[in-house]
């Protein structure tokens, strides 16, 4: 019975309360992404427009973080970096929206600061809560900065798979293809890769790839619409060595011009059969 | 005062010529004036005080210096014209409307949730103190707010809230109503809503709300379900009635009834209206009412005591609009566990690469998942919703839309919460952030 007593009572007793704000948290920001090249100690300026579009005034806080991708599906994890912080200089770093209006804060990037090579950073507007209690939500938007500083880093990506069903049929070619940052996952490194594929004899195209981080694998999809029947051989090249697969394409006028010909023989053939006059052998 | 414009003009060309990779010519407008990047310049970040950038238009708008690098204000006017920007909102699941009705002067109520669904005032009611900030106070006679024409609040299912005070009247008086579908109002002093199919008026019989003191009202409507539309008085469930929509197309008005010409007009104050587009749980009801009886704007939430073994959840909606070319990346982190002094509330086990299964009594802890998007398929991962995932502490993204979308992306989001019997009680806090970035 007291077991029961005291069960209840901690049933009872134990609080815990959540709570959002019921007006939206929303933030817009402008442009949404940076990249560009820092020769070796040079500045450059740049600005973020940051916009409260509700009609309530709202606070904001800016910041700096770096990225980095985690997984082979792209996910992305955002950490501070006090070196990265310190080589992108916020003209500020709070502020106050009134309702339905904007601000232009600048920033600066210092070469010297930064990390030499490449530097995968984000600038954030986040809003303040108002919720004074519980899980409070706060929205933030971010400025990509994607800059290589100083003497560049050395990018290098392999084809890690090519994949594509054998029997083409459609509007044109498809396959999906995995490229693979070779450099030390350790190294945070990136780029995106330009891939070539060739679907031979007929077209050559570079892809351009996503983000790939070192050691990381990305897939891209490869659409090429056009007219192609008979053997194709696609091949799939990001600077290393290239994969290739086979393939049987009926695509674009194809589709519906192949069985027409076919239809057409057969009909042919039969007419033709048919035509003939009978043959007797009389002995 | 030309020379200042232009040097201002030459000054933001010349920052716009480094990153000529990037940003593009934009061009910002308002009513009044308009900066044009493509055709100006300056070297911002010199000694230059405020009153070098300061434009002041004869609208009253202004550009407002503030910063040592000369960053700059720009008031009113500029949020719509951001081109390739990404906006990013959260608010309450199916809150469709928000009426704070706390404006004292203008002729625009706001519409506080992202429908952008403002209100007009007919008859020019006052502005009175309200239950939380103002409340508006209608005449009885002439006077109403309306709140968007027939394209508004489309919905099967309703939950209408709002906070009124009357003293006591013989008369039918519409709070917040809409032609052929809601109508949420006070019958001879009780709290009623009106089936438009049978042209039958359901009221709370024995809860009257006529003396002059504020009542917290709110009803969930279930078009068609017998029984399954419930009318709440100051966070009690006091009725189940039957309601059936006859359109959806009719006009919306807080404070009379919506028809042609209005009627049934309110007598007495209202205050903090909202509308969603879908039920609300009796738990939610009743912290809609706490959270408005502390004079909060606060709603939303899980039920003020959480019974170890019994989960709670609330919902939430993120809201993304951008015009990025290869779509957007969403992320969650919380700065903490939830936490009251030195005790915590752990977080569930599974994580955004592998969310794992609510067991429902077995599962303690604080986590979150992905329930549906308006934009494209949710990962499976996620198990339609029944899979949760621990708020990180590094911003980490969870879900990413490819490619450019023409209209509003909405992706559901529930949060839900069980402890253990030897949990301390208590208030518990952290922040929840939600980051959207473009996918690179």
């Amino acid at each position: 019975m007291k077991k029961v007593l005291l069960t209840l009572f901690l049933a009872v007793s134990v609080c815990t309360t959540w709570a959002t704000d019921t007006h939206a948290a929303s933030l817009k920001i402008a442009p949404l992404k940076y990249e560009t090249t820092l020769k070796s100690g040079e500045t450059k300026k740049g600005f973020v427009d940051v916009s409260n579009p509700e009609y309530e005034t709202v606070k904001v806080t800016l910041r700096v973080q770096s990225f980095r991708q985690i997984d082979d599906d792209g996910t992305l994890q955002y950490y501070p970096s006090a070196q990265v912080s310190d080589g992108i200089q916020l003209d500020l770093t709070s502020l106050t929206l009134k309702p339905r209006s904007a601000m232009r804060v600048y920033f600066l990037l210092n070469g010297n600061k930064l990390p030499s090579g490449d530097v995968f950073a984000a600038i954030f507007a986040s809003t303040e809560p108002s919720a004074r209690s519980g899980a409070e939500q706060s929205v933030r938007v971010g400025t990509l900065i994607m800059l290589s500083n100083g003497t560049p880093s050395s990018h290098s990506a392999d084809i890690s798979f090519l994949r594509a069903s054998w029997l083409q049929l459609g509007d044109g070619l498809r396959a999906t293809v995995g490229v693979h940052n070779t450099a030390d996952e350790r190294t945070y490194t990136g780029f995106f890769p330009d891939i070539s594929v060739k679907a031979q004899p007929y077209s050559s195209t570079t892809v351009k790839g996503p983000l790939v981080f070192a050691g990381r694998t990305r897939t891209v999809d490869y659409k090429n619409d056009g007219n192609y029947f008979g053997p194709v051989r696609v091949i799939a090249n990001a600077g290393g060595q290239p994969r290739s697969t086979w393939v049987f394409a009926i695509t674009g006028y194809w589709v519906w011009l192949f069985p027409s010909i076919v239809l057409a023989i057969v009909a042919g053939v039969i007419w033709f059969r048919n035509s003939q006059p009978n043959i007797s052998f009389r002995r | 005062m030309k020379r200042r414009v232009g040097l201002f003009a030459l000054s933001v060309g010349v920052i716009s010529a480094l990153f000529v990779q990037v940003v593009n010519a934009d061009r910002y407008t308002s009513s009044n004036y308009t900066i044009d990047a493509s055709e100006v310049g300056n070297s911002f970040g010199g000694a230059s005080s405020d009153a070098d950038y300061k434009l002041t238009s004869s609208g009253g708008e202004s550009v407002i210096g503030q910063g040592s690098g000369g960053s700059y204000q720009l008031d009113s006017g500029y949020v719509a014209e951001l081109q390739s920007s990404l906006q990013l909102s959260v608010q309450p699941h199916a809150l469709m409307g928000y009426y704070p009705l706390d404006e004292t002067q203008g002729s625009v109520y706001r519409d506080r949730a992202t429908s952008g669904i403002d209100g007009y005032p007919i008859g020019a009611p006052t502005s009175v103190a309200g239950k939380v900030g103002n409340a508006l106070s209608f005449n009885g006679t002439s006077q109403l707010v309306s709140v968007g024409g027939s394209a508004g609040f489309q919905s099967t299912k309703h939950t209408l809230e709002a906070w009124i005070k009357t003293t006591s009247t013989s008369s039918t008086m519409g709070v917040v109503t809409k032609g052929g579908d809601f109508w949420l109002g006070i019958d001879f002093n009780k709290v009623a809503i009106y089936d438009w199919n049978t042209g039958t008026t359901c009221s709370a019989s024995t809860v009257s709300v006529g003396n002059g003191a504020w009542h917290h009202i709110a009803a969930t409507l279930d078009s068609g379900v017998t029984n399954g539309s419930l009318i709440y008085v100051d966070g009690v469930q006091v009725k189940a009635c039957t309601w059936t929509q006859t359109s959806q197309g009719g006009s919306t008005a807080i404070g009379a009834a919506a028809a042609s010409p209005w009627g049934q007009y309110y007598n007495g104050s209202i205050d903090e209206v909202k509308i969603f587009s879908g039920t609300l749980s009796p738990s939610q009801i009743k912290a809609e009412y706490s959270a408005g009886s502390a004079g909060s704007t606060a709603g939303l939430s899980f039920a003020t005591d959480v019974v170890p073994g019994i989960s709670q959840t609330s919902s939430y909606d993120a809201i993304v609009l951008t015009d990025a070319p290869n779509g957007y990346t969403l992320a969650l982190s919380q700065n903490q566990n939830l936490t009251k002094g030195s005790d915590t509330i752990s977080p569930v086990a599974g994580t955004i690469a592998s969310p794992l299964s609510w067991s429902e009594g077995t599962t303690k802890g604080f986590g979150f998942t992905l329930y549906g998007t308006n934009a494209t398929a949710i990962d499976g991962k996620w198990s339609s919703g029944t899979a949760y995932a621990a708020f990180p502490g590094s911003a980490t993204s969870f879900y990413t839309r490819s490619g450019t979308q023409s209209a509003k992306d909405v992706i559901n989001m529930r949060l839900r919460l069980d402890v253990p019997s030897t949990q301390p009680s208590g208030t518990y806090t952290n922040v929840i952030t939600t980051t959207g970035t473009i996918t690179p």
